[in-house]
């Protein structure tokens, strides 16, 4: 069975691929990586972050590699390797893990806006007005997704330069001596940063939906790089201006950083700040769902309409049992862990599978 | 149509928060704790607000309450506001002088914790109790106002160090570095100066340095931007130093540390007849050994208090991987010091 | 016998039975002096021009010999005489301002001869789009004028004009305009299929099509962008956009547009790019602006008083410290003042209104802060705002930005500025889901192309626009050759 191409009119230029890894990369993730990292590696932790950025220029290599070798997105890639119906079987684990990263990221979203905005906002009625949009914005089409991606991820990238103001206080030397940890603490600080770094995997799902894909390839390792310098050079301001016991007390350190930015006009950024990343979450959710609904579709052959719906109603219902700091923290966790396992195990496994297979098809066919 | 009309509706029903509307908060612009008398309670604190008045005048206006925690306070002071009570407008927080004895650590951390609570916060000790330090008048532009300034601007062109409450609590946390207050005092009922700075070991104030020796703990623990400092020259003949830019670099080795302090500056004002080049290398020798005189005074000082507010600590951390925190408190009884000085004097003014 | 028969047939026609019923409707009969033939005239007196009929066609018909019908053509000094023999073109014929000759003799067939009242607005300065610098000339109501005023700017053979009828009661001529060997075939089949498909009886104005025509008619954004200035049309006619010129209306559509259209105007093209560049710039930041600053002003008030500065804040506090209302229903208060004298200015006649507007924006403004209900900062703000909201070069894109600080109001009062941010979401979500003739509404800003940026949110100098928009598609991207156009000297060459 063939399946249908994707027309092109639907597919998105090969350098949007840029803006889509990095914008569903950042979001929740840069809040409070930095304290999470530090515990494990001390302020060497900055080396983990190059290196998991290394790390994972090699998945995506993979990512890439299974694609085309597949030729289309995981759920070609698992009928390919496994058959129709164990294929499908194990592309609909991922619908539930989409729907986890979606509920993760905006319920984060919604701690941050309680704890430092407005402590009485009803979760329940905030993440059903972010859903509308979230259903708004999915129905305009993948293309309509990317362009809240760009904009999510250029609007507020004046954001970054806000950090500037915790340099005049910062003291660099807090960063020396380099290479204090053992390479054990600097790995383990790796695989902590992987919350921080997930959503790259996306690529796999909306692999159809590029135009010249193999034109994508270099724009999505120049996504994960930018990233990884963003990540590293925000580590390293953050660094410098907590000293390490105090950094260990800080939720979200990023946010605690931008209390020390006054403006002539402005006098406390963090409110501004914390409204703008609204903007940056809105395409992590919008991108998840996309994904999960679009894996509706494929596996189930419902309309992915109806998929949405489906991906926005559990979000809603299972976001009401979620309220303690606690709770959100393990959800946090066992996302981070999905992800690092999904990303660094079930991908080089399901890259090994594709080659297999694809010798043995060719020895069939001799 | 209808679904989003729907929608809108039962957003605008639900969805609503808590308004803090501008003029119907009391916002709290400034606090002052001290030690409570009735031992019951633990703290006693004076929260002030400012009132404006239809012609842009400032009234100050004093709540005090007492309790065991920051929060207490708050609730005692709500009771006797006519409005809500919201701390995201804090700009000065003074300690009273039994307090900072005690330890400040607690309300730093409360501090920390209150996401509306800004860094920018100035921390400072009192000579006198904190409450008649609020109950000035000083100004016209607020009480608040008035001390924010005060100290903001001996930041920027004299001789304290830089702080606010982000430093304070950086350097509380910092293994290897103690930390340390500006000190005012009130003189009248419509004003305050700073008289010093109060030296802490951990949270607790054990040492307050004189107004005199501001210059070299600057030149110490912080660098200058925009100094000032008057040196004496023989015949009884003064010159000022202005703008003085200095740094300093430390190095520790073994159990010796070398402090080199390099410092910047152009002579302004001279009392003598002719300002020759004899006498600018003068005035850089004679202001060299004043500051390596000085600043080996003090740190002597801090080695025998047990307190390391120039973070030698810090800086030993740095330099040496595997540092052992507990050795190096042994360590810092025995260690030893030089300090090294070099200034330049680049410009004599627009006459010669 | 014979004669009164002929004198029925030619009199009781059933066509005639409603047309008898208007006044204007004219049929007399006359002999020509030299064969005796007896003939007719039938007009419709208000849309023809008598002294036509009187100097032109009368005195030769009377004089002339003629006996067939096919003589006229030779006879009568005007040229579009045209013969037919289809009864059911008459009322269409009659209704253009055309008279039908008839001739005893021939029954069968007509003649129609132009005899149209042209009554025309003489060309005045464009109103709405005024420009210091450029050209004065403005459309007018008239189609054939406006035509010649497009075809003057670019005369070449390339430039097609089709010409279409909609409204089944007002039976308008509507025309596009493209370039046949630069636009975009599937752009005018496009235009051409939308126009058939318009269903509605009476056409009088090109607003209608812009609402009939545009891609999503649910949206407060305009998709076509109107102008009234030739100049301009023939602009982006050579650029590769397509014209729709509207009989009776003095503005013509240009489609397909983006976002950033709206905000330039056509003099930027007269200045110097940096000067034109820097004024677009202006004009963005105005209209963010205006939409944004009395949002901003409640949702800080209401919420975010951490965010004033201190040295700000005495100044808010006094200045609200009388108001009785909270911040949101000052800001409506305001703001739907402003509205009210807007609105007010622009149904009243030019020179009252502007007095209305300005003696009506100082009494009210000056009385409602003394009386407490407002506080003056505030009414700065909403002048400021309702002034910037002015600087939108195109009318309709204005009326829009009007609007769009109502939701954002509703926004800042529920969640404040995270309300803001979340009301900029589902903005921006609905310009990047909104198309002009299924082309990007956002371009070149989403899809991001750089190349289009050279005539975007700023205008690069005409060396460096050699080539047309992307998003057009052209058949013919290239401008001009650039090598050929620009040699760089060395120095003192």
């Amino acid at each position: 069975m063939k399946e249908q191409p994707i027309p092109e009119r639907l597919q998105i230029s090969p350098f949007l691929v840029f803006y889509m890894v990095m914008s569903i990369q950042i979001g929740i993730g840069v809040l409070g990586y930095q304290r999470i990292i530090a515990m494990d590696a001390g302020y060497d932790a900055w080396i983990s972050i190059l290196f998991a950025g290394g790390c994972i220029h090699v998945i995506v290599w993979l990512i890439y590699k299974i694609c085309e070798t597949a030729g289309g997105d995981i759920v070609t890639a698992h009928k390919y390797v496994a058959g129709n119906f164990i294929g499908k079987a194990l592309s609909a684990i991922f619908i539930a893990y989409f729907i986890l990263f979606s509920l993760t990221v905006l319920r984060t979203f919604i701690e941050v806006i309680q704890v430092w905005m407005f402590p009485e906002i009803s979760t329940f009625w905030f993440s059903f007005a972010f859903m509308a949009l979230c259903v708004y914005i999915i129905f305009g089409g993948f293309r309509t997704v990317v362009g809240i991606a760009f904009f999510g991820l250029v609007l507020p990238a004046y954001l970054l330069l806000t950090f500037g103001w915790a340099i005049k206080f910062s003291n660099f030397y807090n960063l020396l001596p380099i290479w204090d940890h053992s390479i054990k603490e600097l790995l383990t600080a790796s695989y902590h940063m992987s919350l921080a770094f997930i959503g790259f995997e996306s690529i796999i799902f909306f692999y159809p939906f590029i135009k010249e894909p193999k034109k994508s390839q270099k724009w999505a390792h120049f996504a994960v790089l930018t990233t990884t310098i963003i990540y590293t050079i925000l580590a390293i301001i953050t660094f410098a201006y907590f000293s390490e016991d105090q950094l260990s007390k800080q939720i979200w350190p990023s946010l605690t950083m931008w209390k020390i930015v006054e403006m002539p006009f402005v006098e406390r950024f963090e409110y501004i700040g914390i409204a703008n990343w609204n903007l940056i979450i809105l395409p992590n959710v919008c991108i998840s769902v996309w994904i999960a609904s679009r894996l509706i579709k494929r596996v189930f052959n419902i309309r992915q309409k109806a998929g949405v719906f489906f991906v926005v109603a559990a979000v809603l219902s299972i976001i009401n049992f979620l309220d303690t700091r606690k709770e959100i923290n393990t959800l946090n966790d066992y996302v981070g862990k999905m992800g690092f396992i999904f990303n660094f195990i079930y991908i080089p496994l399901l890259f090994a599978a594709v080659m297999m297979t694809k010798k043995l098809k060719k020895g069939k066919k001799k | 149509m209808k679904k989003q009309l729907l929608i809108c509706l039962v957003l605008l029903l639900s969805g609503c928060v808590d308004k803090e509307i501008l003029d119907e908060i009391n916002i709290e612009v400034g606090v002052g704790y001290d030690l409570a008398e009735d031992s019951k309670d633990k703290y006693r604190g004076t929260v002030l607000f400012q009132e404006f008045q239809p012609d842009k005048s400032v009234i100050n206006r004093t709540f005090s309450g007492s309790g065991k925690l920051r929060q207490d306070l708050l609730l005692d002071v709500t009771r006797q506001s006519s409005e809500p009570v919201v701390t995201g407008g804090l700009k000065v927080a003074v300690f009273g002088p039994e307090i900072s004895r005690e330890g400040i650590y607690d309300l730093i951390d409360s501090f920390q914790r209150d996401a509306s609570i800004g860094a920018r916060v100035f921390v400072v000790t009192s000579e006198d109790k904190a409450e008649d330090v609020m109950k000035g008048e000083y100004g016209t532009r607020g009480n608040s106002t008035y001390i924010y300034n005060l100290i903001q601007h001996n930041i920027d062109h004299r001789d304290i160090p830089k702080t606010n409450l982000h430093i304070v609590s950086r350097d509380y946390y910092e293994t290897g570095k103690d930390t340390f207050l500006p000190r005012i005092k009130k003189i009248a009922d419509d004003k305050v100066e700073i008289i010093g700075v109060s030296l802490f070991d951990k949270d607790k104030e054990v040492e307050i340095l004189p107004l005199k020796d501001l210059f070299f703990f600057k030149l110490l623990v912080d660098k200058y931007s925009q100094g000032n400092f008057d040196v004496k020259l023989e015949k009884g003949n003064l010159a000022a130093v202005k703008s003085i830019k200095s740094k300093h670099k430390i190095k520790i080795i073994d159990n010796h540390a070398s402090i080199n302090i390099n410092i910047e500056g152009i002579i302004r004002e001279y009392t003598g007849r002719k300002l020759t080049s004899e006498v600018v290398n003068d005035v850089e020798k004679k202001l060299e050994k004043k500051v390596e005189r000085e600043c080996l005074k003090l740190l002597k000082q801090f080695q025998e208090l047990g307190i390391d507010p120039v973070g030698l600590g810090q800086i030993k951390k740095t330099q040496h991987r595997k540092f052992d925190y507990k050795k190096w408190e042994d360590e810092y009884k025995t260690l030893e010091f030089d300090v090294k000085c070099n200034v330049d004097v680049e410009e004599t003014g627009i006459i010669e | 016998m014979k004669n009164k028969r002929i004198k029925e047939d030619v009199e009781h026609k059933e066509w005639e039975q409603s047309f008898i019923k208007s006044k204007d409707f004219k049929k007399i009969f006359y002999y020509n002096q030299k064969t005796n033939v007896r003939f007719g005239l039938t007009f419709m007196a208000t849309l023809i021009d008598e002294n036509i009929i009187q100097d032109g066609i009368l005195p030769n018909l009377l004089e002339d010999e003629f006996s067939e019908i096919e003589d006229i053509k030779q006879l009568v000094p005007v040229a579009d005489v045209q013969i037919c023999d289809d009864p059911s073109l008459i009322e269409q014929k009659l209704m253009n301002g055309y008279v039908m000759l008839t001739i005893e003799t021939e029954l069968k067939h007509f003649g129609f001869i132009a005899a149209q009242k042209e009554i025309v607005r003489g060309l005045s300065h464009p109103e709405v789009e005024f420009s210091v610098i450029g050209p004065k000339e403005a459309f007018v109501e008239s189609m054939g004028q406006n035509l010649n005023l497009i075809r003057k700017r670019l005369p070449v053979k390339e430039l097609i004009i089709e010409e279409f009828t909609l409204g089944s009661l007002s039976k308008t001529s509507v025309a596009i305009l493209y370039m046949e060997n630069i636009t975009n075939e599937d752009n005018v089949n496009t235009v051409r299929q939308r126009l058939k498909n318009v269903k509605f009886d009476a056409i009088t104005d090109s607003s209608y099509i812009v609402q009939l025509i545009s891609d999503n008619s649910n949206s407060p954004f305009p998709q076509l962008l109107d102008t009234e200035r030739p100049d301009r049309v023939a602009g982006i006619l050579a650029e590769g956009k397509i014209a729709i010129v509207v009989d009776g209306s003095p503005h013509v559509l240009i489609t397909p547009t983006t976002l950033v259209e709206f905000f330039s105007s056509f003099e930027d093209y007269f200045l110097n790019w940096i000067l034109s560049s820097f004024f677009r710039l202006i004009r963005l930041f105005a209209v963010a602006f205006s939409i944004l600053i009395t949002p901003i002003y409640v949702a800080t008030l209401s919420y975010h008083y951490e965010l004033i500065p201190k040295d700000l804040m005495s100044t808010l506090i006094t200045s609200r410290r009388e108001i009785p209302f909270p911040p949101i229903l000052e800001a409506l208060f305001l703001e739907l003042t402003i509205e009210l004298l807007r609105e007010a200015g622009a149904r009243l006649p030019t020179k009252v209104g502007q007095t209305i507007g300005i003696v009506g924006g100082i009494v009210i403004g000056t009385a409602s802060v003394e009386a407490g209900l407002t506080s003056n900062v505030l009414l700065i703000i909403v002048a400021l705002a309702a002034l910037a909201s002015f600087t939108t070069p195109v009318y309709r894109m204005g009326n829009t930005i009007r609007l769009l600080r109502f939701p954002f109001l509703f926004f800042a009062e529920l969640w404040g500025l995270l309300g803001i941010v979340f009301c900029f979401c589902v903005l921006l979500t609905h310009l990047t889901r909104l198309t002009s003739l299924g082309r990007p509404f956002l371009e070149p800003l989403y899809p991001p192309r750089v190349v289009d940026m050279k005539d975007a949110l700023i205008r690069l100098p005409f060396e460096k626009q050699s080539k047309r928009p992307i998003f057009l598609r052209t058949k013919n991207p290239i401008r001009f050759n650039k090598k050929k156009a620009k040699k760089k000297k060395d120095i003192d060459e």
